[in-house]
């Protein structure tokens, strides 16, 4: 499954710091602002190359951009980079055994319903993990990732732009977008609200360089993350988007959900995004049952040969 | 078509309208009776509403000029037959004279065709091209439909729906927008993005498929962009009556303004493996304006949604399950 959600990366230029809003073209042929060739498919930078580069100051309430969550552990294959379903530094041998998260180095603060909730959930990572004819993640039949889980796993690049009253949201991992809305509205209420997979949101600048969104209305068959972790229709979601320069975002990541975590915990704690060029091309990453299919076929002729 | 998608349809057809009042930057007033929340907001509904409103209305007033080079905005199809229930807009396999009460729709009623003779604008096929057709067996309201446990769309079992299939069938709202160096397409069926680049680069050649393709676009005059896309996943459909394409597919997209609420969208399919010449899957195809603060309602296709669909709804009329 991960192999179809394979992923690549690179460099950027610059915005002009007056208007973040997106605007009209000039020209269809001379937009060019890298002095890199714009070329396709690019392979992601690895977080050596971002050491030692020249801090450039961050724009003013200008988050626009490719950015690139691969280098600092964006595909969160354990679960949640802050509370990753696994013991201290050990994820292979940590591996399965366990009906619950027991002695993680992190736990999560369940209530008893979130608990129980949890273990309905059956992953293939993290000391929960089980074989994967007995898993259920909803990701492995091509069910909607859903948000926060695009923030949670195989979060690798996103790219944003912000328009007068939105900033659109394109995530490479299943291709799929959100609109978070800054023109004042507020969420719907969560008592009637018709659940989506990627929510309702609203943002807006608590100052110059950051960036808070409030998600709620979410679809509660999606997991929060691989480790499958599970939420209620209640949750309520913040991002926390913070411009350190002009080539670093970090991003804090909420779980509020009283019904299943006894308190709101942080899934990302500043995590880091590098700036990527704006010429940057996003490998595809679409889930396909086909190719499922296809790929379980080959698997499972290899354990049990047909006619043996 | 999956259950969820056939109800977020109707929903979205059955809609009212809404007041077309541009508020950006203003928030809600607090609404007396209501709890918490603004969910009138959310989930906007098109003005056409299932043909409760003429079309029209859509140029009751007076529209001010197109912008210059400037495409970005929320464009809903359905109105002008974005649709296609039956095949491409401008190539729907169905039968000359296909109103309802017709002749020509009983026969399309009746579906199972063998092949496309007969239809009113008929598609240039090559022999692998009349071939790859007879292999996809739609559903929907094309002479060649079968009934749905038959047949074969890639898209009833949630298979990405690709390029150009993504408005060549549920072609309802898109949101576009622009940066310096792209345009910026979101589709509301399946949710999915796509970038049509225009910072001068070249399509590729010979590259890895994708179901979305790879895009690259240019404006031709102030008010009208055209985009080309290759690269496309063999394995997708270009429309609901199973018109098949080979890798080669290369897709001709014009985007003309012709004022500040109407855009008219032309798709060109070229694909001399399977066409002998090029055709248009729509010309000029309306899209109207929606006001800036236009909420999509989400689609998107998930198998346990349609597995739980089939329990109920497939499996008693398929007997071979009992």
């Amino acid at each position: 499954m991960q192999k179809r959600f394979v992923v690549s990366a690179i460099v950027l230029a610059a915005l002009s710091a007056i208007s973040p809003f997106l605007y009209a073209q000039s020209s269809g042929a001379n937009g060019v602002a890298t002095n890199t060739i714009p070329k396709w498919e690019d392979a992601l930078p690895k977080k050596a190359a971002y050491a030692g580069t020249a801090k450039r100051p961050a724009p003013r309430r200008d988050f626009s951009g490719v950015w690139n969550g691969e280098a600092e552990g964006g595909a969160q294959a354990n679960g949640a980079f802050e509370h990753p379903a696994v013991k201290t530094g050990r994820p292979a041998a940590d591996r399965g055994g366990q009906a619950d998260e027991k002695d993680i180095a992190r736990p999560l603060p369940y209530t008893p319903a979130g608990l129980a909730a949890l273990q309905a959930n059956k992953p293939t990572v993290g000391v929960r993990a089980v074989g994967s004819s007995l898993q259920n993640n909803p990701v492995d039949i091509c069910d909607p990732v859903g948000f926060p889980q695009l923030d949670l796993f195989q979060f690798r690049v996103v790219e944003f732009a912000q328009a007068e009253n939105q900033v659109l949201a394109l995530y490479q991992f299943s291709d799929t977008w959100r609109i978070i809305w800054t023109d004042g509205r507020s969420l719907p209420n969560p008592d009637n609200a018709e659940p989506r997979w990627n929510g309702y949101s609203v943002g807006k600048w608590v100052d110059d360089y950051t960036f808070v969104v409030q998600t709620n209305g979410l679809d509660e068959r999606t997991w929060l993350d691989h480790a499958g972790r599970p939420h209620t229709s209640k949750m309520k979601v913040e991002e926390r988007y913070h411009l350190v320069d002009y080539d670093t975002l970090e991003l804090t990541v909420t779980i509020d959900d009283p019904e299943y975590y006894a308190q709101p915990w942080q899934a990302l704690n500043k995590f880091v995004l590098h700036r990527l060029p704006d010429s940057f091309d996003m490998q595809e990453s679409l889930c396909s049952p086909s190719a499922i299919a296809d790929y379980k076929k080959i698997i499972q002729n290899v354990i049990s040969p047909p006619g043996k | 078509m999956p259950k969820p998608f056939a109800v977020a349809t109707i929903a979205l057809l059955a809609g009212l309208t809404f007041s077309p009042i541009l508020c950006a930057q203003t928030a809600a007033p607090a609404q007396p009776g209501k709890a918490k929340g603004d969910n009138d907001k959310w989930n906007s509904d098109p003005y056409n509403g299932n043909g409760r409103n003429h079309p029209a209305i859509y140029n009751a007033g007076k529209s001010a000029p197109p912008p210059r080079r400037d495409l970005s905005g929320i464009w809903d199809a359905s109105t002008g037959g974005g649709v296609q229930a039956g095949g491409a807009a401008a190539h729907p396999a169905q039968y000359p004279g296909d109103r309802p009460g017709s002749e020509a729709e009983l026969k399309r009623f009746h579906g199972e065709a063998p092949d496309e003779n007969g239809i009113e604008h008929p598609v240039p096929y090559t022999p692998l091209g009349e071939a790859a057709l007879e292999a996809n067996k739609p559903s929907g309201q094309s002479i060649r439909a079968v009934p749905s446990v038959l047949a074969n769309d890639p898209v009833d079992i949630c298979e990405p729906v690709g390029f150009p299939y993504l408005e060549n069938f549920e072609f309802l709202t898109i949101r576009l927008a622009q940066t310096k160096n792209q345009v910026i397409y979101l589709g509301q069926y399946f949710h999915n993005w796509r970038v049509i680049w225009t910072d001068g680069r070249e399509l590729p050649k010979d590259p890895k498929p994708r179901w979305n393709g790879y895009a690259v676009g240019h404006w031709q005059d102030d008010y009208t962009f055209v985009a080309e896309t290759v690269g496309m996943n063999e394995k997708s459909w270009i429309d609901h009556a199973g018109r098949p394409h080979s890798k080669d597919l290369r897709v001709t997209e014009i985007f003309h303004l012709v004022d500040h609420d109407t855009m008219e969208h032309t798709e060109i399919i070229n694909d001399p493996k399977m066409y002998t010449e090029p055709w248009m899957a729509h010309n000029k195809l309306i899209l109207h304006r929606e006001p800036p603060d236009f909420d999509i309602r989400e689609m998107f296709c998930s198998p346990s949604e349609t597995a739980g669909y089939n329990n109920i709804v497939g499996e008693p009329i398929n007997p071979q399950k009992k």
